[in-house]
């Protein structure tokens, strides 16, 4: 029943757009009791009936880019067998802290941050600097689009 | 061709996120998106799921091969989360989004600093 109600809560949190899956990992650990290999074994294979029904969701409403989607899906295959391979092969102990570190990182991001990506709207420079430490892929890149240039303006003007 | 290398390696580190860590990855693909290809936000977040389902597919897969996938729990913990994440989506505009966030952020950084020490 507990098991459940942690499905749960995540769930509304992830549903809330607010990456409740990401506790969802230590909450198996610190209540059930769950090694840390299994927890993530948990959380990715809990993730697959979620996100087939919001995927249709998404898809019905015309956001899903399929494309887009088929590029980027190229790479992050590649990347999810180097990825699994390399946790399946760390201690416990070694990839619980990996995991500790951008737990932390995640957490300064949202504490601080995700409305971040409203923010960028309102221009608002100081908080997005943040960002940019926290989420090293949003350095600026130095061939960009008009549209994405307004969108990366405030953080350029660090660098 | 500038364009195919941006997408391989926001691809690749997305997956690599979800195969060591087990989560998602929409965390760093969905921001990628938006600032690094200019993608509109609901846009990005539907397009993040259409990848990671076959990314958490093949992690899932390569953690069975190893025994380190419970099905068990798994079953249990989904069947939660499926009606979590609905619940989540229809209370979406009736909750302090805002203030849960960093609420969640505040005990994201004390897990992790309970994991790391």
């Amino acid at each position: 029943m507990l098991i459940f109600i942690i499905g749960l809560l995540m769930g509304i949190l992830s549903g809330l757009a607010i990456g409740g899956g990401t506790l969802l990992v230590p909450a198996l650990i610190y209540l059930i009791g769950t090694e840390q290999h299994v927890a993530q074994g948990v959380s990715l294979a809990a993730f697959i009936p979620t996100a087939v029904v919001a995927i249709i969701t998404h898809y019905r409403q015309g956001n899903v880019k399929l494309k887009l989607a088929l590029y980027l899906a190229a790479g992050s295959l590649i990347g999810a067998v180097l990825g699994s391979l390399l946790a399946n092969n760390l201690d416990a102990q070694v990839l619980k802290k990996v995991f500790g570190y951008f737990l932390i990182g995640m957490g300064i991001y949202e504490y601080g941050g995700k409305s971040k990506l409203e923010k960028i709207k309102e221009k608002e420079v100081p908080k997005i600097r943040t960002m940019g430490n926290v989420m090293p892929l949003q350095k600026p890149l130095k061939k960009r689009s008009k549209s994405q240039k307004n969108l990366i303006k405030p953080d350029s003007s660090k660098n | 061709m500038d364009n195919i290398v941006k997408l391989g390696a926001i691809g690749i580190i997305t997956g690599i996120v979800n195969g060591l860590l087990g989560i998602g990855g929409g965390t760093i693909l969905i921001p990628a998106m938006i600032f690094l290809l200019g993608e509109k936000q609901h846009k990005a977040h539907g397009t993040s799921l259409a990848i990671i389902l076959p990314t958490a597919l093949v992690s899932t897969l390569i953690y069975k091969y190893n025994n380190y996938l419970d099905l068990n729990l798994s079953l249990k913990v989904a069947s939660g989360a499926v009606i979590g994440g609905y619940l989540g989506a229809k209370l979406m505009n009736k909750l302090p989004a805002k203030s849960l966030k960093k609420l969640f952020g505040v005990f994201m950084i004390v897990a992790g600093l309970r994991m790391v020490f």
